[in-house]
């Protein structure tokens, strides 16, 4: 029979704050993170405005060595796995040399590193020639390669590879098992958490470090998200922007943020007297090819990681702040829990206050409603003046509330059809 | 309930060497490295300006591919054969066949044009802009890939650099022992670009002279370009369709270093760990290991650290152990597929692959590194074939000849 696993520890890095208590805090007092970008390269772009998450070195250190892990080659969506991992760590008891070692691993969920720096963009752009009569369309004709390189240096390319956030993470909490750094959507942080569980339940590791990380804060990925009319086109007023469930949502603004979690075996978490906050007892991750019904392939991942019969007392969700994105994301649940039940639970969704987060949106979520489970009060949903009837019987919650959670659903969907869902029940005890 | 077996039904290889695997496979019997000078842009600045890239092409599939979708799909529709064609009034079928690949820059290409042109012009992206951005998201190549044999099940792409096809291996793997697929279309791609050249050279990674693989005198790798792909199914599910299996996927196992951010472990301690992991997840005694097709960059750490973790693991007689990167230059994102699929044909044809420019200072003096020609071998029937990639990520994988 396959091990049961638990949640053991939470860490956040997110425009709202460094650590999970920053978050939780201002969660509470409705505060919303995004403002505008009045200078730089980013106030050209639109929105123009958004959720930086700042690490000063000072505080840094609060969550790792800079002697050993150096800002320089990380990414901004490393950085914020990095931080969040420190916090996880430190909230789990599992820190320290050796702390975790060979039977604990680390999957990361996150975007690629898009070369958002300036030096890596005049490296690249100076040798390359759109070309139609070559072969593939482009051609590389130019004699200042040498001054292209000359502002390149190691960091710039450590940077971007791919792997980087995983093996920071690895080297952070001393995780010599299973490594992986998932990509290519949205949904790739709640994927790094349902493979992280499968991963001890099939007995690979003891232990996982599952984050989800996003940085969009490059040129590039910025000019994509607007001119795919996911982020909003501008922004007066940066703190009512990103509107989960709205019907006044126009799109989100970006923002970067990490969320870890450490799953562990329940038999060694007990072990070594971890506190636990939840067991994770559910997962599942689907597919949908362009023009395939993809509503339908939602409802089916929501399904298929809801044991039968599990307790769904509150939603942690994606809520990207876009008009079909939440339609499909709020109707794919009440069609799994029927609308009566869907419109009576709370539905948590922290990108109204931190601005959207890509791959850490859902694991925020699901970070607020672990805290939510074990304080017993949710707080306020803000930018939820007028909820969407497309999107399905959504609750309002104006104030804070009390609440006794059981059991949450957790959905991560992106939209180029990867899709990803995690139940998280309350721990009551070994025999529960 | 016995989990079930995995086996390799079909090989799709595009490297410099060309694009198929019969090309790829001539290169590495005849012991001709795909490595020259560099074609594709101007590297003579550079103090080795070398490369294994593909010269000839796969054709566009649709307007604006660019090379490295040419090559995915090249490769994903030889490993897939006459699946496809298969798929196509089998829904059912097609839902139970996923995709799994592994990169690690993707389609950079397109994007270094979207700088250049914004750089130049200015302005709001344009449609061609679009596109190449698409494409650069890494699920893109999986997405078109998926669509070209028909796979609709689960798809998904990994970034790992080096050891990113070996991971869509493992993957594959587990999507079938889990149950979640009865056949996956798993590996990599890299598509030869200026930037990551310039990057392995920042890094002080690249040779200045020569790739040679575990021979004392080597200062760094050269990279390649490929897109590597194979067919990896349930025994039971190649069987109900006739497919043959060339090969059986016994074992995996990956394993972090946890060290530092850009250099191994000195003593191979992640790479030992992945390794034994394969060998219990195949349930196979290291002595029984025929042949070892290593990660073998040419860089002094790698190779180094790669003995290390081999003279712990494999006691007594070590078995031959050889190096492709010679012959295919390094091509990350796929490296782990071309072993692997190298190390199957060499168990298909009896011949140990050889390294390349290599022989006069072996890293261990009485290992034997295959230096200089192939070799033909008897028995050899089962191969453990290792990755590494920066910062620490090592996989291992072990193949076996299918026997029926």
């Amino acid at each position: 029979m396959a091990p049961r696993v638990v949640v053991t520890g939470l860490g956040v890095a997110s425009p709202l704050g460094l650590g999970v208590d920053a978050f939780w805090t201002a969660l509470g007092d409705s505060r919303a993170a995004p403002e505008a970008f009045a200078d730089g390269p980013l106030s050209l772009i639109p929105p123009a405005a958004g959720g930086r998450t700042p690490v000063p070195m000072k505080v840094a250190r609060e969550f790792f060595d800079p002697r050993e892990l150096r800002n320089a080659t990380m990414h901004g969506s490393t950085l914020m796995a990095v931080v969040a991992t420190g916090d996880c760590l430190a909230r789990a008891g599992l820190d320290g040399e050796d702390a975790a070692g060979a039977r604990y691993g680390c999957y990361v969920g996150t975007e690629i590193a898009y070369p958002d720096h300036r030096k890596q963009a005049r490296g690249a752009i100076t040798l390359v020639q759109r070309d139609g009569d070559a072969p593939d369309g482009w051609r590389f004709n130019d004699d200042r390669l040498a001054d292209a390189m000359k502002p390149l240096s190691a960091f710039d390319f450590l940077r971007t590879l791919p792997n980087m956030a995983g093996s920071h993470v690895s080297i952070r909490g001393r995780f010599r098992g299973p490594i992986s750094t998932y990509l290519g959507s949205w949904a790739s942080g709640v994927q790094a958490l349902v493979e992280a569980w499968r991963e001890i339940r099939a007995g690979v590791a003891d232990g996982m470090l599952a984050a989800g990380a996003w940085h969009p804060f490059g040129e590039m990925y910025l000019g994509f998200l607007r001119r795919r009319g996911f982020s909003a086109a501008a922004s007066d007023d940066p703190a009512a922007a990103t509107r989960p469930f709205d019907l006044g949502r126009q799109g989100f603004l970006p923002a970067e943020a990490g969320a870890a979690f450490l799953l562990e075996r329940l038999d060694l978490a007990q072990a070594r007297g971890a506190t636990i906050l939840a067991e994770v007892v559910g997962g599942a991750t689907r597919f949908a090819l362009p023009g395939t019904d993809d509503e339908g392939v939602r409802v089916e991942t929501l399904t298929a990681a809801l044991p039968t019969g599990a307790p769904v007392d509150a939603l942690a969700l994606t809520g990207a702040g876009h008009g079909s994105l939440d339609r499909l994301e709020g109707r794919a649940w009440t069609r799994v829990l029927g609308a009566d039940r869907a419109g009576s639970i709370p539905w948590i969704a922290p990108t109204a206050n931190t601005g959207f987060t890509g791959s850490a949106a859902a694991p925020l979520a699901a970070v607020a409603a672990l805290r939510a489970m074990e304080t017993g009060e949710l707080p306020p949903a803000i930018n939820l003046d007028a909820p969407d009837p497309a999107c399905g019987p959504v609750p309002g919650r104006p104030a804070a509330i009390p609440v006794e959670l059981d059991g949450v659903g957790v959905s991560a969907f992106s939209p180029e059809g990867t899709h990803a869902a995690l139940a998280l029940r309350r721990w009551r005890g070994s025999d529960a | 309930m016995s989990r079930p077996r995995v086996v390799v039904t079909g090989l799709g290889l595009v490297t410099a060497a060309g694009s198929d695997t019969g090309a790829t496979w001539s290169a590495v019997a005849d012991a001709r490295t795909c490595i020259g000078p560099i074609r594709t842009f101007d590297a003579r600045v550079f103090q080795n300006p070398t490369g294994a890239e593909l010269l000839e092409l796969p054709a566009a599939e649709r307007e604006g591919d660019d090379r490295t979708l040419r090559m995915v799909l090249a490769a994903g529709r030889e490993a897939a054969g006459e699946l496809p064609g298969r798929l196509a009034d089998d829904p059912d079928a097609r839902r139970r066949t996923a995709v799994v690949l592994g990169t690690s820059q993707g389609s950079i290409l397109g994007m270094a044009g979207v700088h250049r042109r914004l750089r130049r012009d200015g302005g709001e992206l344009t449609g061609d802009d679009r596109d190449a951005i698409r494409a650069y998201r890494p699920g893109y190549a999986a997405g078109r890939l998926a669509e070209a044999v028909g796979a609709e099940g689960p798809r998904t792409t990994l970034g790992m650099v080096c050891v990113s096809s070996a991971m869509a291996l493992l993957q594959g793997v587990e999507l079938l022992r889990d149950g979640v697929a009865d056949r996956v279309v798993a590996g990599g791609f890299e598509g030869f670009s200026p930037f990551i050249f310039t990057g392995f050279y920042c890094i002080g990674a690249a040779s200045r002279t020569l790739c040679r693989p575990f021979d004392r005198r080597r200062d760094g790798t050269i990279l390649g370009e490929a897109a590597a792909l194979l067919l990896l199914e349930t025994e039971d599910a190649a069987r109900e369709r006739g497919a043959a299996p060339l090969a059986i996927l016994e074992g995996g196992g990956f394993a972090a270093d946890g060290v530092h951010m850009t250099a191994p472990d000195r003593e191979g301690r992640g790479m030992e760990r992945a390794i034994r992991q394969a060998l219990a997840d195949g349930r196979v005694d290291p002595a029984d290991i025929d042949y070892v097709n290593a990660h073998g960059t040419g860089t002094p750490y790698n190779d180094a650290m790669e003995c290390r973790a081999l003279e712990r693991v494999i006691p007594g007689t070590m078995p031959p152990i050889s190096s492709l990167k010679a012959t295919f230059g390094h091509t990350l994102g796929a490296a782990g597929a071309v072993d692997a699929g190298v190390s199957i044909l060499a168990m298909q044809h009896q011949l140990l692959p050889p390294t390349l420019n290599g022989g006069e200072e072996p890293e261990v003096d009485d290992w034997d590194f295959v230096f200089g020609a192939a070799r033909p071998a008897q028995g050899l029937d089962r191969v453990l074939s290792t990755n590494a990639a920066m910062a620490g990520n090592n996989t291992a994988l072990l193949f076996r000849r299918y026997e029926g």
